[in-house]
């Protein structure tokens, strides 16, 4: 499993790619605009990642409008609805108007800080990422 | 969910004022007569906050704190405040109130305006009554003491990292190092006064803070962050002084050795 992590917080970032590396690899990123890139690259190579873990707030910008542009981009790239991404938020921001926004812009799982490493295997399991 | 506010006093007179006073603004008090009492309310209900009185009759209030501290009655509740209340001065009972793992104390005579102050230091602004906080000066009559210093159970820590020892290594340096730079940064925008920096690190600092279980720490950054929020700038600094002194009070080597130890005893 290819993963990409959106974290701008050190601690948190490295406490989840360590977590995704017993199940593949896993590519960090600090920004918004590293991560775009990040994303954007896999695709173009056609090794699109399996699953992204997205932070809301990042410093440049949010990973509201993250989502949106994968999503986009995954549309631009020709990729069929049930071979997309799963988008996986991981935020502290827990505001129903928050959740809401992100389902709307099709995320796949919403995961409130903290989370705890059993509940994020959980959720890979119920998304079919990884066998129970 | 509102505030809930314990009382231990075995005066029924300061009891009933500090109970009437604390509900008429509308907090939730329960009471307790003895240390005794207290502890068995702990066990059972979920509280915010312990005013705890210093003489009370059989077990005094500090050999309860220091039993509250050790687990007595329950891990959950081992890490709530407590605000010793005193009649003789705060400086006679400082270092004993520190010793029993006190969080502060309050001297009498005082008014329901100086404990809802304390509560406002301490609980969940998001469980306070309507009309607070209040944002007033902190009160004369209440005397901090060295909270005790974060300490994540090292069982706790080795569970939730699938016992991966090197892991929890990495975390707590890197957590160690950011941090440091995170504070330096907090107190440049605090000069600066740019509330929107200071609120988006504080934020990463209270989820960092979240993964290593290191409670006092999330909690003061998650206040702090919460005053930024509702644009509460009156005594921000006082707030980032609290978080700085909570991070430097934790010993991670201390925390490193006790992790190693109870997974090389698990290990046997």
């Amino acid at each position: 499993m290819k993963v990409l992590v959106v974290e701008d917080d050190p601690t948190q970032r490295l406490f989840l790619q360590k977590f995704f590396e017993k199940y593949g690899s896993c590519d960090g990123a600090e920004t918004g605009m590293e991560a775009e890139t990040l994303f954007r690259e896999a695709l173009e190579k056609k090794e699109p990642f399996h699953l992204v873990c997205l932070d809301i707030l990042l410093p440049d910008k949010s990973g509201q409008e993250l989502l949106k542009q994968f999503r986009a981009l995954e549309q631009q790239a020709g990729i069929p609805f049930h071979n997309r991404c799963r988008i996986l938020m991981v935020t502290a921001l827990k505001d129903l108007k928050d959740v809401t926004e992100a389902f709307a812009s099709d995320c796949d799982g919403y995961l409130v800080k903290p989370v705890e490493p059993e509940t994020i295997k959980q959720k890979l399991v119920a998304l079919g990422l990884i066998s129970p | 969910m509102l505030c809930r506010i314990l009382v231990v006093e075995d005066d029924p007179i300061t009891r009933t004022f500090i109970e009437t006073g604390l509900r008429s603004r509308g907090f939730e008090a329960v009471c307790a007569t003895c240390a005794e009492e207290s502890m068995r309310i702990l066990q059972i209900e979920q509280v915010d906050l312990v005013l705890m009185d210093l003489q009370i009759e059989g077990t005094n209030g500090l050999e309860a704190a220091s039993l509250i501290r050790a687990g007595y009655t329950g891990a959950s509740c081992s890490s709530i405040p407590i605000i010793a209340i005193t009649g003789s001065g705060v400086s006679e009972v400082q270092a004993l109130c520190e010793e029993a793992g006190m969080n502060g104390c309050i001297e009498k005579p005082f008014m329901i305006e100086d404990l809802v102050q304390v509560i406002e230091e301490w609980c969940d602004w998001n469980k306070l009554p309507a009309n607070f906080p209040s944002f007033k000066n902190y009160s004369q009559k209440y005397t901090a003491v060295n909270a005790p210093a974060d300490e994540p159970d090292p069982r706790r820590l080795l569970q939730k990292f699938g016992s991966d020892r090197e892991w929890i290594h990495q975390l707590l340096e890197t957590f160690r190092l950011d941090a440091k730079q995170k504070l330096s940064a907090m107190r440049t925008a605090l000069e600066e006064k740019d509330w929107k920096t200071l609120e988006r690190i504080v934020h990463g600092l209270k989820g960092a803070a979240g993964v290593l279980e290191l409670d006092t720490l999330q909690a003061k950054a998650g206040t702090l962050e919460t005053m930024l929020k509702r644009g509460a700038y009156f005594s921000i600094k006082k707030y980032v002084e609290n978080l700085e002194k909570a991070f430097e009070r934790i010993d991670f080597s201390t925390i490193l050795k006790r992790v190693d130890a109870v997974y090389i005893e698990g290990r046997k």
